[in-house]
């Protein structure tokens, strides 16, 4: 067995694909260190867009880069001779440039058709990701890639930050490496030259904002940050400066028109390149900022973050992968938005007020950790986390206020301990399940554990009706196998598609039924695209390891779900609960 | 001697229309008759002599024997010029087994003729064409394959008539070799709906690509206006606004098409101000009014703003469409579409539901629910909307008023015995006694091969034999008789169906009338047309062209040439539908599918 997922690369020459967003770029950096550090000899190519090919070389370990710029099509939409064909052209010339360079491994970090297409195109032999075969049909390979395939679906019931998905999808352990960037000495002196045009001083306490963010509906309010503007400046004398880029200037002016201390508020939108943006985030104290590239840029610099995450949003999946930043999410029951919506009713971005914010940073100035102060105000529709390492050295988020545990956290909790042994291939053992209990109760207010034990329960039987089925496919799927051996007439065989078809069904709408435990049905779904060819023996062969891969799972699950409901029939739990009990009885309203 | 008496009772078995037609016309005094020094008579106009003054027989001989002409095959042997048809004569007779037609564009030539020459000897071999405009010459002739002879006379005393001819000729085979861009522009709702679809559907069936405005979709919206207020001025004000919604997409879809031609039917959403704006592609806007005037007259708001009005009507219509400034009218009636209208074999239960001894399908005007009380002794079964379905007539409604569709018509067609087709009045009690313009449904039956009963109408004996090909009748208690009559002779009925059937699919189909149309339209425009067509590059040509010769992408996108529209969706679609492993061109056409949004 291999241990935690760090598992042997061969490669001479690596692409790694990241095409999408700035913050992946940065995401990505302890995959590509990892990579480097298993394959010291292969060279490694960086392919992104051409609105990142100015951050590629803040990247560590890249030999190389590919730029791929259909972004001079977009400028060039009003003519009106231009068609697809010349985007077809390019992507051709692009292409067979990339071919020539022999690659021997790709790490395709989207789900983009686009980006599977490239990859059919190139002819990699060794892919980690998404892709099509040579049909066109969906694959994943690598089973942590598999999982960014589901995890979209299934997000609230999501523990892994991208950073660790990556990583382990391209077989090197975060837990050995950290997001980093190169910060130039031209970026810090061009800063420190920029700073004084600006009037910043050394020694004054700046305070970056990223107000903008791909999406706009993101976004938290202009008002909400010129007044929290003005709070910091008021409360802490602060420097404030936007960061944006060109497009985001309209932004910055509104802000700072809303502000009442302009003179403190220095607009740096569309002012910086990538390694001007770096020079300046490194001189920050803290950065405020929705869920952005700039975010995750400050994460690998070491600047304190404050970030805010609303709409699609979700610290668990893109939170900066560095310890000691501070995360605001909305607290109600649409937050974040799942995959797929598109919500015209923003109301989560008001959930969060300008003094929240100004209050944990004071705070923190103050005693340099993030503690709640009591004047904070009613909570309740408010998540706030502390990024940290917990004691396995993964990176995780601290509730920072600590409520009570509801079945979707312990879910989370359950599913972390389930996928690392699933498709980590780590230590399944039970030793430590209790003790991994208690820690979760660190993180949790359990004295109300007993109000989820009930439907805790309940959905452990709906895991035992899941593995019933799993045992049924894989008993389907050796009569199968048994019977493809000894040559069984087509119909026998047709009868035995379509008892995979009803346990496959009924599988699917128990994951619809039970949110909980679709995580698991879609595994087994998107193990199931990856079967190829016509051989009836092989794929009976592969069908019966995807189904006795889920009964693993289920059981996984199950254990660790029992090891919570043991933990609450224990004697030390129990104990511990009439204390408190006592406590609230004598003491009133507490 | 005058020969006219006799000769128009030939003609009226032969022609009867060309019969009334030249009845309805005096001697005129522009032809001069006089005898040759053989003594036959010869026609002169002005100072040319149609023949010669000496022997025109001989001179005929003479002009027939260098002409090639043969009667078995498919070609057409066209005379341009009757004259007093010498050459006709002489050419019927080279030719025994042969047959011609004669173009004329002088109806005072033809008077002159029928009055002076006996005419047996022309029948029945010879069509005569006269005074007819070459748009509907060309539409019921094909124009290929002519052998022409041009009676050089004749040719000269009507050169701009021979020359429009020509050049009509012309148009329209390069109207069969060249596919045009039509936009059609339905009306939100209306009989003349489904006239507009299938215009759209017999100009796709000559070739030509068309993008229609379907306005119809935004029906229930418009209509739903009527309960937004009660206030006279709001709702005008409504309506207007809706127009000009309906105007501007219009609009927005011409631009977005490029089309050669704006065809917009009766109803159809556009006020003058969007025609105006649509002026801007500076391409022939026609408007088909397949309505009676005397009931919508918005028409003339609009007369003035199309380029072609066509109609139904003619007689004063013309005169006052003139009157209120338009700038080119044109005579085109009905029609009926045999991808629909067609002979249908029913079902043992469609029998059942749409057999009946006497149908009819259309709504309930007043003419009809007046007249239709007085049929119900019969097996009469009545389809449409808008009865009274609480009243006698009503029990006999079979669709409760509900919309029937056009497949639907045609097995009602196909059911009946007897199809009544009463055209509306919203006055009168029965027939209306000056009807003029023949209905759609006239057209359709016939071509279903159903046998029709159908209230007189003056254009009606233009377009059909009357006794052989269609029954008619000038009033209720006619129609009662005939009725009885008809349904009592089945072979007979049969004998007359399949008459009228051949008739409309010879002459009187919507292929017919959008030729005759687009040649009346681009007649004056030919240059223009044909320069168009030149400099349009298809954009699968554009595609291959810049994929440049040989490559990959162009050898590949050679597939796709005769489909009309091809965009990069076609292939992806294509790519779609196909098996295999995809090879590189069509991996990177997918590639650039995710990356181009409307797939254009």
């Amino acid at each position: 067995m291999e241990n935690d997922g760090e598992k042997a690369v061969t490669a001479d020459r690596i692409l790694i694909m990241s095409l999408t967003r700035m913050g992946d770029l940065v995401q990505a950096t302890p995959l590509i260190s990892g990579l480097k550090r298993k394959c010291p000899e292969a060279r490694i190519t960086l392919m992104v867009s051409s609105d990142f090919a100015g951050f590629v070389p803040s990247i560590p370990d890249i030999d190389d880069s590919l730029v791929l710029d259909v972004r001079q099509f977009a400028e060039k939409e009003g003519r009106r001779d231009l068609t697809w064909v010349a985007i077809y052209r390019y992507l051709e010339s692009f292409l067979e440039d990339v071919k020539a360079r022999r690659f021997d491994l790709v790490v395709n970090l989207s789900h983009s058709k686009f980006s599977a297409f490239m990859i059919l195109y190139l002819g990699i032999k060794k892919v980690c990701g998404f892709l099509c075969n040579e049909t066109g049909d969906r694959m994943t390979e690598h089973p942590w890639m598999q999982y960014f395939g589901i995890e979209p679906f299934n997000r609230i019931y999501n523990p892994f930050n991208l950073v660790e998905i990556f990583s382990r999808g391209a077989d090197v352990r975060p837990e050995d490496q950290r997001i980093r960037l190169h910060v130039s000495d031209e970026s810090q002196i061009s800063a420190t030259a920029a700073a004084g045009d600006e009037g910043v001083g050394g020694e004054e306490l700046v305070i970056g904002v990223q107000a903008g963010s791909s999406l706009e509906n993101r976004r938290w309010p202009a008002r909400y940050f010129a007044e929290l503007a003005d709070s910091l400046i008021g409360g802490l004398n602060a420097r404030i400066l936007l960061f944006g880029v060109a497009s985001e200037t309209p932004l910055a002016q509104e802000i700072r028109g809303l502000a009442n201390r302009k003179d403190r508020i220095v607009d740096l939108t569309g002012k910086t390149d990538i390694s001007q943006l770096i020079g300046w985030v490194s001189r920050c104290r803290y950065l405020v900022t929705n869920d952005t590239g700039t975010m995750h840029i400050a994460a690998a610099l070491g600047t304190r973050i404050v970030g805010l995450f609303f709409a699609h949003a979700h610290p668990y999946e893109t939170g900066p992968y560095s310890p000691g930043h501070l995360l605001f999410q909305a607290r109600i029951s649409c937050a974040p938005c799942s995959y797929g919506v598109q919500c015209d009713n923003i109301v989560c971005i008001h959930k969060v007020l300008p003094s929240h914010l100004y209050s944990m940073i004071s705070g923190h100035l103050k005693e340099n950790s993030w503690n709640l102060p009591e004047n904070m105000g009613p909570l309740d529709e408010m998540n706030i986390f502390e990024t940290r390492y917990g004691p396995d050295n993964r990176l995780g988020l601290r509730p920072v206020i600590r409520r009570p545990a509801v079945l979707d956290d312990v879910f989370r909790w359950a599913y972390t301990r389930t996928w690392l042994e699933s498709l980590g291939k780590t230590d399944p053992s039970e030793n430590g399940d209790t003790e991994r209990v208690e820690l979760f109760c660190k993180d949790y207010d359990c004295e109300n554990l007993g109000e989820i034990m009930e439907p805790l329960r309940e959905k452990i039987a709906v895991l035992s009706d899941l593995s019933q089925l799993s045992r049924e496919g894989s008993q389907a799927a050796e009569t199968l196998i048994r019977g493809f051996r000894s040559k069984i007439p087509p119909e026998k065989l047709q009868a035995l598609g379509n008892e995979f078809t009803r346990i496959d069904e009924k599988m699917n709408l128990t994951g619809c039924a039970y949110p909980e435990v679709k995580p698991v049905v879609d595994f087994f779904a998107k193990r199931k695209e990856n079967f190829q060819g016509e051989d009836i023996g092989r794929l009976a062969e592969m069908t019966l390891r995807c189904y006795e891969t889920m009964g693993e799972e289920l059981a996984r699950l199950t254990r660790l779900l029992n090891a919570v409901v043991e933990f609450f029939d224990s004697a030390d739990f129990k104990k511990n609960q009439v204390g408190v009990n006592s406590i609230s009885a004598l003491v009133p309203g507490k | 001697m005058d020969k006219f008496e006799e000769n128009i009772k030939l003609l009226r078995d032969h022609d009867p229309a060309l019969a009334r037609r030249v009845e309805s016309v005096g001697n005129s005094e522009s032809v001069h008759v006089s005898l040759s020094k053989d003594g036959l008579p010869v026609a002169r106009l002005g100072s040319v002599s149609l023949h010669s003054a000496y022997r025109p027989r001989e001179e005929a001989v003479r002009a027939v024997s260098g002409h090639v002409c043969c009667g078995g095959d498919e070609s057409l042997n066209v005379i341009y010029g009757l004259g007093f048809g010498y050459h006709v004569e002489e050419m019927l007779k080279r030719f025994p087994s042969g047959a011609v037609t004669v173009i004329e564009p002088a109806m005072e030539i033809f008077r002159a003729f029928v009055a002076n020459i006996d005419l047996k000897p022309f029948l029945p071999r010879t069509r005569f064409l006269i005074a007819e405009p070459p748009p509907r010459i060309l539409a019921r002739l094909a124009p290929g394959d002519w052998r022409v002879m041009r009676h050089l006379p004749s040719v000269r005393v009507a050169q701009g008539a021979f020359g429009q001819l020509e050049s009509s000729r012309e148009l329209a085979g390069f109207l069969k070799s060249n596919s045009l861009k039509i936009l059609v522009v339905n009306p939100i709702y209306g009989g003349s709906l489904p006239t507009a679809k299938y215009c759209a559907r017999a100009l796709e069936n000559l070739g030509h690509r068309v993008a229609s405005v379907e306005c119809d979709k935004f029906a229930d919206g418009f209509l739903s206006l009527a309960g937004i207020t009660g206030d006279k001025q709001n709702a005008k004000v409504l309506a207007a606004q809706f127009m000009n919604f309906m105007g501007e997409m219009i609009a927005a879809r011409a631009a977005d098409f490029c089309p050669d031609l704006i065809l917009s039917l009766a109803q159809a959403p556009l006020t003058p101000a969007a025609i105006q704006r649509l002026r801007a592609l500076r391409i022939p806007i026609a408007f088909w009014f397949v309505e009676d005037f005397r009931t919508l007259p918005y028409w003339k708001e609009i007369a003035a703003s199309y380029d072609h009005f066509f109609t139904i009507q003619r007689g004063e219509f013309l005169d006052q469409l003139k009157s209120h400034g338009a700038h080119d009218v044109y005579y085109l009636p009905q029609g009926c579409f045999p991808d629909v209208h067609r002979p249908l074999e029913l079902t043992p239960e469609e029998r059942k539901t749409y057999g009946a001894d006497l149908s009819f399908m259309g709504a309930a005007y007043y003419n009809r629910r007046q007249t239709f009380p007085r049929l119900l002794r019969h097996d009469f079964k009545i389809w449409g909307t808008g009865w009274r379905l609480e009243s006698p007539v009503g029990e006999r409604v079979q669709n409760e008023n509900r919309r029937v569709s056009s497949e639907e018509s045609v097995k009602i067609y196909n059911g009946a015995r007897i199809n009544l087709n009463l055209h509306s009045s919203t006055y009168h009690e029965g027939v209306h006694p000056e009807g003029d313009f023949v209905n759609p449904r006239t057209f359709e039956i016939a071509a279903a091969a159903g046998f029709q009963l159908v209230d007189e109408r003056s254009e009606l004996k233009e377009l059909f034999r009357v006794g052989d090909e269609m029954i008619t009748f000038v009033n209720i208690e006619d129609l009662k008789e005939k009725i009885a009559y008809y349904l009592a002779r089945g072979e007979e009925r049969n004998s007359i169906a399949q008459n009228s059937r051949i008739r409309v699919l010879a002459e009187h189909t919507l292929e017919s009338r959008m030729t005759e149309m687009l040649i009346r339209v681009f007649a004056g425009r030919f240059e223009f047309l044909k320069q168009r067509i030149a400099e349009r590059k298809e954009p699968l040509d554009v595609y291959i062209e810049q994929a440049g010769e040989n490559t990959g992408l162009a050898q590949y996108l050679e597939r796709f040439r005769g489909q009309p529209e091809f965009t990069l969706k076609t292939a992806v679609d294509h790519i779609g539908k196909g098996e295999g492993a995809l090879t590189k061109t069509e991996t990177l056409m997918l590639m650039v599918n995710q990356l181009v949004r409307d797939g254009k």
